[in-house]
C-alpha cells in the first residue's frame, strides 16, 4: 500500500534556528524518557515550548528532575532571544509557511471582494436589526416545535393509552397473567412510562430539525454574535445562548448543548440557569391552572410566567457569579463564524436522529424507572384494608407521602396533599402534574372506556388513520408559523368537575385566597426542581454536587418566589 | 495609500478600514489563543460588524467574533481608509 507520505512531496518546514536547536535537544531527551514515550518526542517538545500547561504539568510530575532542568534551561535560553513572545513566534512561523504554500498554489485578487456572506451579515448582524431578526427566527422555531409537533404528540399518546395498553392486557390474558397487579404494573407503570418518553420524541425531532438547519446554514454562530450583548446580563457570553434557547423546548438537550462552551465555569453556570427557561412540558400545567383561575387573561399569565423565568435566571446568574464562581473569571468570547452555506438534508436528518436517540437512551431509562416507582407508591395501601394494587388513590402510600410533604407548602397557599402529590409526580416530567391533578381530584373514571373493546383490526386501522390525521394537522399548522391560522381554534375540554374541584381544593388550603394560591402554584411549577431527566443530564455533565445544587437551589428559589406571590397576592386581596 | 505609524487598539478602527496587526497586549494564555486563531503580527484585518458588545473581524477568508476587551488588546496600524 502506498502511504500519503509517499505521495506527498516533501515540503521543508522548520522553526527559526534557535528554536529548532532547543526542539532537537529536548526531543532527544524526551525520547529517552520512558514515562513520556506515549507522545511523539518532537511534537511534545514543540508543545511545551509553546507553553501547553497540561503537558508541562505532566512532565514536571513524571519526567524526572534532569528533564525538568533541561526544559527550564531551554526556555531560559529562548526567553533571552524572544522575550515573552516565543509562542507567538512559533505560531507565526506556521502561518507564514501555510501562507507561502497557499500563495504559490492559489491566485487571488489583492483585495478580496466583499463576499455574499458579508453582504448577508451586513443585515443579519446589524447592530439594531440583528436582535429583531433573531427574535423572528426563534419565533418560527417555537411554532415548529409546538404547533407542528403537537398533532404527533397527541397521536402517540392515543396509541399508547389506547391500542398498545389493550394489546398488552390481551396478551397477558392469553398467557393467563391478566387482571392482577402484574397487569397494572405493566400498563400503568411501564407502558405509561414508555408513553411519557415517546411524548418527547416529536417535539425533540422538530426542535433538532430547526437547530440543525440553523447550525448548518451558519446562522447559529451569527445568533451567538448578535446575542452576546444580551447574554452578558446573565454573566455569560454569546456562546451560552444556544443552550438557553434549547431550554425553552426541553432542559435535557439544553444541558447537553452546554458542551460546546469553552470553560467548565461557563458550562456549569449555563447548566444551572437552563432549567429556569420555561420548557414546553410546563405549558400544559400553566394552561390548565390559568384557564380555571384567569380565563380572560390566560395568554398574558402564561407569557408572564415565561418572562418571570428569564428574570429569575438573570438574578440567579448575577448571584452565582458573585458567590459560586468568584475565583473564575469568564473566558473571553472568541468565535469563528463560518460562511453561509446551504444545509444538506442528509446531514440534518443524521443530526436530528442522533440527538433524539441519545435523549431517549439517557432520559428514557430514568423516566421509565421513576414511573414504575410512582406506580408502586400508588399501589401500596397505607390506610384501610384494600389490597395491593387495588387501593384508592387517597389511601395509597403516595397519598400518605404527599400528606407528609404538604405542610411545606402551607405558607404558599397550596398545602393540600393533592397539590403536593401532583408536584411530586411533576418531578418525573412537568406535564405529569396535569394528569395527577385530574386523577386525584376526579378519579380514574374521568376517561370513559368504550363499552366493547375494539378488535385488533380496528385498532390497527385507528393507528394509521390517526397518523394520517396528525400529518394533516401538522401540515395545516405550517402556515400558522407565519401568522396564517387555517385550523379553527379548538379547546381541550376540561375533565368533568375538575375546575370546580381544583378551585375548591385551593380555596380550602389557602383559607379562601384561591386565586393567590393558584398564582403561587404556577410560579412554583415554573421554578421548582427540574424533572428527573434533567437532573440525570445535569449529573451526567457536571457531577453529583452540581446536580444537588440545582435540585436544592431551585426548590428554595421556587419556595421563596411562591411565598412572595401568595403572601403578596393575599395582601392585595386576591 | 495612507500609512499611520501610531498603533491603535483594533476596537477604535472603523468599519471597512483595512488595518495591520502589530501586536497583542494581553496575558500569555490569551495571546497564544488569539495567535493560534490566526491573529499573528503582520496580518491584515478589517471590522465587518459591531454587535454592541463584540466585533466581527475579517481575517483573510475567516470571520471572527471578538469581544470588546479582546479588540482592545489587539494593536493595529491603519493601512488604508475604506469606503465607508
Amino acid at each position: 500500500m502506498t502511504t500519503m507520505a509517499g505521495l506527498a512531496p516533501q515540503i521543508p518546514f522548520s522553526y527559526p534556528a534557535p528554536v529548532e536547536r532547543e526542539i532537537a535537544q529536548l526531543a532527544a531527551l524526551f525520547a529517552q524518557t520512558p514515562a513520556l514515550a506515549v507522545y511523539p518526542a518532537r511534537w511534545l517538545a514543540i508543545q511545551v515550548l509553546e507553553g501547553d500547561e497540561t503537558l508541562l504539568a505532566e512532565i514536571e510530575a513524571h519526567g524526572g528532575s534532569a528533564v525538568v532542568a533541561a526544559l527550564n534551561d531551554s526556555l531560559e535560553r529562548l526567553r533571552a532571544v524572544y522575550g515573552d513572545e516565543l509562542d507567538i513566534v512559533m505560531v507565526d512561523q506556521r502561518y507564514r509557511f501555510v501562507h507561502e504554500v497557499a500563495t504559490r498554489a492559489v491566485t487571488r485578487p489583492v483585495t478580496p471582494p466583499a463576499t455574499l456572506s458579508d453582504q448577508i451579515d451586513r443585515i443579519v448582524t446589524h447592530r439594531w436589526f440583528g436582535i429583531p431578526i433573531f427574535l423572528a427566527v426563534m419565533w418560527v422555531v417555537f411554532k415548529l416545535t409546538t404547533d407542528v409537533a403537537a398533532p404527533f404528540v397527541d397521536w402517540l399518546d392515543s396509541v399508547v393509552s389506547g391500542p398498545l395498553s389493550r394489546w398488552v392486557s390481551a396478551l397477558l390474558g392469553m398467557v393467563g397473567a391478566g387482571g392482577g397487579w402484574f397487569e397494572s404494573l405493566l400498563i400503568d407503570g411501564v407502558v405509561a412510562g414508555v408513553g411519557g418518553v415517546l411524548a418527547f420524541v416529536p417535539v425533540l425531532l422538530s426542535l433538532y430539525f430547526a437547530l440543525a438547519l440553523l447550525e448548518d446554514s451558519g446562522y447559529m454562530a451569527r445568533a451567538a454574535f448578535v446575542m452576546d450583548r444580551v447574554m452578558r446580563l446573565f454573566g455569560l457570553h454569546g456562546k451560552s445562548f444556544l443552550p438557553m434557547i434549547v431550554g425553552f423546548g426541553c432542559s435535557v438537550p439544553a444541558i447537553y448543548a452546554t458542551r460546546t462552551l469553552d470553560s467548565r465555569r461557563d458550562r456549569i453556570l449555563t447548566g444551572l440557569l437552563v432549567p429556569f427557561m420555561s420548557c414546553s412540558a410546563r405549558l400544559p400545567v400553566y394552561v390548565l391552572i390559568a384557564m380555571i383561575f384567569f380565563p380572560a387573561y390566560a395568554g398574558q399569565v402564561i407569557f408572564g410566567l415565561c418572562l418571570t423565568g428569564i428574570v429569575v435566571a438573570v438574578g440567579v446568574g448575577a448571584l452565582a457569579r458573585r458567590t459560586l464562581f468568584t475565583r473564575q473569571p469568564p473566558t473571553p468570547f472568541v468565535l469563528e463564524l463560518p460562511p453561509y452555506r446551504l444545509p444538506t438534508l442528509r446531514h440534518i436528518w443524521r443530526q436530528m436522529w442522533e440527538r433524539t436517540a441519545a435523549f431517549v437512551r439517557k432520559a428514557g431509562t430514568v423516566i421509565l424507572a421513576t414511573s414504575v416507582v410512582v406506580w408502586l407508591l400508588l399501589a401500596i395501601p397505607a390506610r384501610g384494608d384494600d389490597q395491593f394494587a387495588a387501593t384508592p388513590v387517597d389511601q395509597s402510600a403516595f397519598a400518605a407521602l404527599a400528606q407528609a410533604g404538604a405542610p411545606v407548602f402551607a405558607p404558599l397557599g397550596f398545602g393540600n396533599w393533592e397539590s403536593s402529590g401532583a408536584l411530586m409526580t411533576g418531578l418525573i416530567a412537568k406535564e405529569v402534574v396535569v394528569g395527577t391533578l385530574t386523577q386525584v381530584y376526579v378519579g380514574e373514571d374521568a376517561v370513559a372506556e368504550p363499552a366493547t373493546p375494539p378488535s385488533l383490526g380496528e385498532d390497527a386501522a385507528a393507528i394509521v388513520t390517526g397518523l394520517g390525521a396528525a400529518i394533516g394537522d401538522a401540515l395545516r399548522a405550517l402556515p400558522g408559523i407565519i401568522g396564517i391560522n387555517l385550523s379553527a381554534a379548538e379547546e381541550e375540554p376540561l375533565a368533568e368537575g375538575l375546575a370546580t374541584a381544583i378551585q375548591a381544593g385551593l380555596a380550602a388550603s389557602s383559607n379562601g385566597h384561591a386565586t393567590a394560591a393558584a398564582l403561587a402554584l404556577l410560579v412554583f411549577v415554573l421554578l421548582y426542581t427540574p424533572c428527573v431527566a434533567t437532573l440525570a443530564a445535569s449529573r451526567h455533565e457536571f457531577g453529583l454536587r452540581w446536580m444537588l445544587t440545582s435540585l436544592l437551589g431551585q426548590f428554595a428559589i421556587a419556595w421563596l418566589a411562591a411565598l412572595i406571590v401568595f403572601q403578596g397576592g393575599r395582601m392585595v386581596g386576591m | 495609500m495612507k500609512q499611520t505609524s501610531h498603533p491603535i487598539p483594533l476596537r477604535f478602527v472603523n468599519h471597512g478600514v483595512r488595518a495591520k496587526l502589530v501586536g497583542i497586549q494581553s496575558s500569555q494564555r490569551i495571546s497564544r489563543r488569539l495567535s493560534e486563531l490566526g491573529f499573528v503580527p503582520g496580518i491584515e484585518l478589517s471590522v465587518v460588524a459591531d454587535s454592541g458588545s463584540a466585533l466581527m473581524i475579517a481575517l483573510g477568508d475567516t470571520r471572527m467574533a471578538l469581544e470588546y476587551p479582546l479588540a482592545h488588546a489587539l494593536l493595529v496600524t491603519v493601512v488604508e481608509q475604506g469606503a465607508c
